[in-house]
């Protein structure tokens, strides 16, 4: 009986153990790879794009534990208005954001398969260029 | 008004033209017309649609510089070589409602910009370049390649020059894109056309004293050059 209770309690303590050392999701670190003509942002708060311009990203799923995501966990943006913003896949799992529309909309954080988030994503009047000297 | 110099005879003018094309295109003198993608991956490189309507093309297909922007509703080709050759790739526009390619040709039908998108063979965004279109303005003309300011035109009898036509924007920019020209001459017993009047450069021989003037249209703008003609010596 003494045993018995012994291997529950060792049991919980391991499962425990394990379920705090998993990395839990809190956000993603944004890389932008190209330099856009208009100023943009990407956090994992928010993404301001202009109209017609695309940004090339680089996702990096952050954990709020004190284990990090393996480097093959894929973070993915799914627009909800395709009309407004568009995603397309890049090599080494970077994605190209488009800005189609101007106005203001959401993309839903995908991470390994899992809805994990949204971030809020703003479409912007894109600003003329000057002449070049 | 300005006297246009020097003027040689028509002859003599072609001939000392076709030598001197000959020694720059030997000497492969032209501005890099490529691009590099926002990516490094490659280079994008920019080639007129008809090279008759599109100042970025007076020599050839290609153009001597990549456009800073095009003009709204002008054609234009483009092409792209990737720095690891054994890529296959496709362009494809990334605003179907803005730019759009047939045949070959693209089309920015709107002002403003849009992703130029480098497909490889998986579907993947390979590389890609922005694309910028305003509308046109201005024309401005160049004769014997000396921008003109629009003051009149002093001419020799029996002398050849050459005139040009390039869209320009709002803030200046010279834009690329092939247009639609075409150029009138009021009076054709002073200046004679010596090429087609349906592009955007085109050559014109004085003929006899007298003043015309010498006008170029696409869409709806147009510039007139008030020409006098003098007789030689």
């Amino acid at each position: 009986m003494r045993r018995s209770l012994f291997g529950m309690l060792a049991l919980c303590g391991l499962v425990s153990s394990l379920s705090a050392c998993a990395p839990r999701y809190e956000g993603f670190r944004c890389e932008v790879l190209n330099e856009t003509p208009t100023q943009n942002l990407c956090t994992d708060q928010r993404i301001e794009i202009a109209r017609g311009e695309a940004m090339v990203v680089r996702l990096s799923p952050q954990s709020d534990s004190r284990t990090e995501f393996e480097e093959s966990v894929e973070v993915e943006l799914r627009p909800t208005d395709p009309l407004l913003v568009d995603v397309r896949p890049g090599l080494s799992d970077d994605q190209t954001i488009i800005g189609l529309t101007v106005g203001e909309t959401t993309m839903e954080v995908w991470v390994d398969g899992e809805l994990e988030s949204e971030v809020t994503t703003r479409i912007l009047e894109s600003e003329p260029s000057g002449p070049r000297d | 008004m300005a006297l246009l110099s020097p003027t040689k005879p028509a002859a003599h003018r072609r001939a000392v033209g076709a030598l001197i094309a000959l020694v720059g295109l030997a000497a492969c003198d032209f501005a890099d017309p490529g691009r590099t993608g926002e990516l490094d991956r490659g280079r994008f490189y920019y080639s007129c649609e008809n090279t008759h309507d599109d100042g970025f093309c007076d020599r050839g297909d290609l153009s001597r510089e990549f456009p800073t922007a095009v003009a709204v509703g002008s054609s234009f080709r483009l092409d792209y070589e990737p720095n690891d050759g054994t890529v296959h790739f496709d362009i494809i526009s990334g605003c179907l409602d803005c730019l759009q390619r047939t045949d070959g040709r693209w089309t920015m039908t709107t002002e403003g910009r849009a992703p130029l998108l480098v497909e490889n063979s998986s579907g993947e965004i390979y590389d890609l370049l922005h694309i910028e279109a305003k509308p046109a303005t201005d024309l401005v003309v160049r004769v014997d390649d000396e921008t003109w300011p629009g003051d009149t035109l002093v001419l020799i009898a029996g002398t050849l020059h050459d005139f040009g036509a390039t869209p320009e924007a709002a803030d200046g920019t010279e834009l690329g894109g092939s247009l639609e020209y075409e150029w009138t001459i009021a009076d054709t017993s002073i200046i004679e056309a010596w090429s087609s009047e349906n592009r955007n450069d085109i050559e014109l021989q004085a003929l006899a004293a007298g003043e015309t003037t010498v006008t170029v249209r696409s869409g709806d703008l147009s510039f007139e050059i008030p020409v006098e003609v003098r007789e030689a010596g």
